[in-house]
């Protein structure tokens, strides 16, 4: 019943503010309409300790910009933040443990602020397993700030990588090893699957430059072992889905890298749904 | 794996899913049916306890009407057998049924006969001698047609004098 009803998702990230919404049943989403407005350099920064909304007029009027685009701006909406805000850990929670509180007590005291300033979530996984995410409140104020000024109503924060992996995880991958690339803008998500199971969550800054497609190559390999630890590796099924997820398939597939986008959307669409992580919250 | 993962910094009341606002119909509509359930059984349990009332009130009735009726009833019934009697036991067949009985030296000296759910008698006899008395009462006591034989004050100087009380109980 609720995947029927359309969902409205906004997303932030360094180059821009994007909105979706998004009707139909699990599986067969379609995106009923979109909006995006580009961010100058600068106006907002993706950073888990400082505050992101660095110039908050220009942030907030992206922000009414496209929510008046999208179902006339009324109704509730999803506000995704970017990639590289959270601090994420994938755990093992034990039986008859609250997920959430499990996470809270691992993750915090290895914080680089007061335990209490975290909020913490987790996506729940396969085999009893959490990807807990942290984020600092001071953080999190900042943006629902320029949200409430925007005029959005906020019925939730999510982060896009966290959204993306909802979909993601969805989707059957059997027994061999996989690699889930999930790109933002400033920073991106490497999550590897082993025996069904996903064995390792890492982040890392994005290296502008041509010379990216490489060193990401390098860095899906080399995660993809570190997952595989010691089994059966061989080549992992690589899916990417974030800003630039097209063109560095495309230049994978030039040095003969099999890969290919994390998904596809019915409806009209600007550019490529697999450019979309954070579209992942609607898909799953 | 959705979830409803939620990073706020206020977690916000979330509204009710339609599938929540579906399971809180069902279970107010259960409720409703329950409540009737309820209702129903209990308007069912007071028609039965009046049933139960009104049954017991009939029954008493009816045990006073029976009671009444045995009560009229053992009169007639005693007076009915009292008339059938009369008829089919008039005295002259009890007493040619009892003189059937007697030796020859026996007489019948007096006979009183009371008629009510049995007949009974009251007989005065005299023998000539003790052994044709003797004979009588064991005719009389082995003879179908007679019993309860209780020999009276009897009085024996060469022959017998003696009174006895039977009931006669006719041919069946």
């Amino acid at each position: 019943m609720r995947a029927l009803r359309t969902r409205v998702l906004v997303a932030v990230d360094a180059s821009g503010v994007a909105a979706a919404a998004v009707s139909g049943g699990v599986g067969t989403p379609r995106v009923r309409s979109f909006a995006r407005a580009p961010l100058e350099p600068g106006a907002l920064v993706p950073d888990p300790l400082e505050a992101n909304v660095a110039r908050r007029g220009e942030v907030e009027a992206a922000l009414a910009q496209v929510a008046a685009a999208v179902e006339g701006g009324r109704g509730p909406v999803s506000l995704i933040l970017p990639d590289g805000v959270a601090r994420t850990v994938l755990l093992d929670v034990p039986a008859g443990v609250e997920a959430r509180e499990f996470a809270r007590y691992r993750v915090a005291p290895g914080l680089p602020y007061a335990p209490d300033e975290a909020l913490v979530d987790v996506l729940a996984l396969e085999g009893g397993r959490v990807l807990a995410a942290a984020v600092r409140r001071s953080v999190i104020e900042g943006y629902e700030a320029a949200a409430a000024a925007a005029g959005l109503e906020v019925d939730r924060l999510d982060l896009a990588p966290l959204a993306a992996l909802s979909a993601l995880a969805r989707d059957p991958r059997g027994t061999a090893p996989s690699v889930d690339v999930i790109l933002g803008d400033r920073a991106l998500s490497l999550a590897a699957w082993h025996g069904g199971v996903m064995r390792l969550f890492r982040t890392r800054l994005r290296e502008a430059g041509e010379a990216e497609a490489g060193w990401l190559a390098r860095e899906v390999d080399r995660t993809a072992a570190q997952a595989a630890s010691g089994g059966n590796g061989g080549p992992p099924r690589i899916r990417a889905v974030g800003p630039g997820a097209l063109a560095l398939l495309q230049a994978w597939e030039d040095e003969g890298r099999r890969a290919e986008p994390g998904w596809t959307a019915e409806g009209t669409l600007p550019v490529e749904a697999a450019e979309l992580a954070w579209l992942g919250g609607a898909l799953a | 794996m959705r979830g409803d993962r939620d990073f706020s910094s206020r977690p916000r009341r979330r509204r009710p899913a339609p599938a929540d606002l579906g399971l809180l119909g069902v279970g107010l509509l259960t409720l409703v049916v329950a409540g009737y359930a309820t209702g129903t059984s209990w308007a069912d349990l007071k028609r039965a306890r009046q049933h139960v009332v009104d049954v017991r009130r009939q029954s008493e009735a009816a045990q006073a009407r029976l009671r009444a009726l045995e009560s009229r009833s053992a009169p007639t019934a005693a007076l009915a057998t009292q008339a059938l009697l009369s008829e089919e036991a008039a005295p002259p067949r009890v007493l040619a049924d009892l003189s059937g009985l007697m030796p020859a030296d026996v007489k019948l000296e007096s006979m009183s006969l009371t008629y009510g759910e049995a007949i009974a008698i009251q007989m005065q006899v005299s023998s000539r001698s003790a052994g044709s008395y003797d004979a009588f009462l064991q005719r009389l006591e082995g003879s179908p047609l007679f019993d309860d034989v209780v020999p009276g004050e009897e009085t024996r100087d060469g022959g017998v004098s003696a009174s006895i009380t039977a009931r006669y109980r006719g041919p069946r």
